[in-house]
């Protein structure tokens, strides 16, 4: 059985590596709810490189600015086609900022436009179950970013399943954390992760 | 030495008389000639000379009278051996497999009943077409100027799909042999282990049973649980894939077409596009006796198949064809699928044997099959040689008579 490797996008443009310690959270939380074959460390794969074929989930974050090359935008496009899964996550928690107006061009020009994901979509009950639709992050209910809490994910779609998975919650700086440090949380933020990565896996 | 011959001819003639009546029927073959020598005999013997080869009907006919009582002897006229094979694979996508046989270098045509098809030059080892569909008869028809031989297979019922069922843990592999399968028109029902006694299931997967599934591809060990379904599943007509890890599975391993060797892994320059050619491959060796192998990389067989009971097993020796798919360039997908989809196919169950139809596959096998091998025509040769055998005996007589009348004038 081949193993599960997390991959997280490097691109050109901006702050790809804002979120360094969301990889060995997420393989943590595999690890410890699943079995899963996942290797302990995670990769880092160049977006406009054919090396990002051998990662069929990759997660892009970042803060600033995202603005694909030519050969990103491609690679991006084949991806998809071929049926890789791209979870994009905004680190500002932004409704109209940088980050979110760049990105949401990039792969719209990229893939498609992105719609809102229902929030009873067959990931929410991937693998824990969630109603209520995306959990919501620390940063929303503080308050930080745009003052808002997202009702809703946004996704493009291919032949029924997601193909870009797109959210202005900031997972990024929700999951950002040492994984020993789940200890102290009565509930582990890092669940809906484990759905992210089982449907992946299974659709 | 002519009065031999002679003397043996005249003998032959007075047996062959005693022997009963011949005659040599020289207009073509009718049902209602067969009907009057069923009820009034024409000849102790009949003989016959073909051209074409007589329909099943008429072949039919000719060996009852024969059972009758009446000789029934043939003289081959030069049928060209044609054979033609029209196969549907079990496989949503519709593929029907013809395979023609016969002379080396002719044309063939092919139709179905809804017209012309294609046409082929027949190699040294006949032809094959892989056609995206058939329906009803397909007809091979061989035309050279002095005739034309018209062989017809059934290209089977077009049977609504089965479902496919795939088991595994949630992977890369098992995600991309789902989709390829899907994509290919099947109906896939599938169990993804994720956690201790929890999976995704899409569809029904259990239980096994052939009245609703066509195969089972086991990918890992997480199959185990359920390996004695698919051993009964396989013994009641059922197809089976095994992956290498599948293949390890004790009641498994004991039915499986060979043993999972040593890993291979082909080096894989940077960069490059992914193939069957540098997938991580496990040999199949030694194979079973009874095992086939359907696909060889090199020296080393990478995929086997056997029967088991009423089915068919597959075991497939390459790791994670996903990879192919992901970065095999642009036909990567297609020969993904395709493969995936042909592998199923090998071993699926069709649902069981098709109605016994009209066909003809083989007309001079079965002409030859019924009426058994051909007369070399041995009556019609000796009275033919009649004539010149008398004349060799006059010129004989004749010379023996110059050469005394001209002895003495030497």
């Amino acid at each position: 059985m081949s193993e599960f490797v997390f991959a997280t996008a490097e691109y050109a443009s901006g702050d790809w590596d804002s979120a360094p310690l969301v990889p060995a959270n997420l393989i943590d939380s595999l690890a410890r709810y699943t079995s899963l074959a996942v290797a302990p460390q995670g990769v880092v794969v160049s977006l406009g490189s054919t090396d990002l074929l051998r990662f069929p989930l990759v997660f892009l974050t970042g803060h600033l600015p995202v603005r694909f090359t030519t050969a990103e935008r491609a690679m991006v496009r084949t991806f998809v086609e071929r049926g890789g899964i791209l979870f994009v996550d905004d680190h500002n928690h932004d409704v109209d900022g940088g980050f979110h107006r760049s990105a949401t061009e990039e792969i719209a020009q990229a893939v498609g436009p992105l719609r809102q994901l229902p929030n009873d979509h067959s990931l929410y009950s991937a693998f824990f179950p969630f109603p209520e639709g995306p959990p919501t992050t620390s940063q929303e209910l503080n308050g930080w970013g745009d003052n808002l809490v997202h009702r809703y994910l946004l996704a493009v779609e291919r032949a029924g399943r997601i193909a870009v998975l797109y959210s202005n919650k900031d997972y990024s700086s929700e999951w950002n954390y040492h994984p020993e440090t789940k200890r102290f949380y009565s509930v582990d933020n890092t669940r809906f992760g484990v759905n992210i990565v089982v449907y992946a896996l299974t659709r | 030495m002519a009065l031999a011959t002679l003397l043996w001819l005249t003998v032959e003639a007075v047996g062959a008389r005693s022997a009963g009546t011949g005659v040599e029927v020289t207009a073509p073959l009718t049902q209602r000639a067969l009907a009057g020598w069923s009820t009034a005999p024409l000849a102790d013997t009949l003989s016959f000379r073909f051209d074409t080869a007589p329909s099943r009907l008429y072949r039919d006919w000719l060996v009852a009278l024969r059972r009758a009582g009446t000789g029934i002897r043939w003289i081959d006229g030069g049928i060209p051996a044609l054979v033609v094979e029209a196969d549907r694979r079990p496989d949503p996508a519709g593929v029907v497999i013809v395979r023609v046989s016969g002379p080396a270098g002719v044309a063939v045509r092919l139709d179905d009943d809804l017209g012309a098809l294609d046409s082929l030059v027949l190699g040294s080892s006949g032809g094959t077409l892989r056609l995206p569909s058939a329906a009803g008869l397909v007809r091979a028809t061989l035309r050279t100027p002095a005739r034309s031989v018209i062989a017809t297979s059934a290209s089977g019922p077009v049977r609504p799909p089965r479902h496919v069922v795939v088991l595994g843990a949630a992977g890369w592999e098992m995600k991309f042999v789902v989709a390829a399968l899907t994509e290919r028109g099947w109906v896939v029902d599938a169990r993804f282990g994720v956690a201790p006694g929890l999976a995704v299931t899409q569809g029904r997967p259990f239980p096994l049973d052939t009245a609703r599934h066509a195969a089972v591809i086991a990918l890992d060990s997480t199959a185990a649980s359920y390996a004695r379904s698919i051993v009964t599943f396989l013994r009641d007509g059922g197809g089976a894939l095994l992956a290498p890890d599948a293949a390890k599975i004790t009641e498994l391993r004991a039915l499986a077409p060979g043993r999972i060797g040593t890993l291979v892994r082909p080096p894989l320059s940077t960069g490059g596009s992914v193939s069957r050619e540098v997938l991580a491959l496990h040999e199949l060796a030694p194979l079973l006796d009874d095992a086939f192998a359907l696909e060889r990389r090199g020296a080393q067989v990478a995929v086997a198949v056997r029967r088991v009971g009423a089915g068919r097993i597959g075991q497939v020796g390459y790791r994670e064809t996903w990879r192919w798919r992901m970065a095999g360039g642009p036909d990567g997908i297609a020969g993904h699928r395709a493969w995936w989809a042909a592998l199923v196919a090998s071993v699926a169950y069709d649902g069981g044997p098709a109605a016994v139809g009209t066909d003809e596959p083989a007309p001079r096998a079965a002409l030859l099959s019924t009426l058994g091998a051909p007369s070399v025509g041995a009556a019609h040769s000796s009275r033919a040689l009649f004539p010149f055998v008398l004349m060799l005996l006059i010129g004989c007589l004749f010379g023996e008579w110059s050469s005394r009348r001209l002895r003495g004038a030497r």
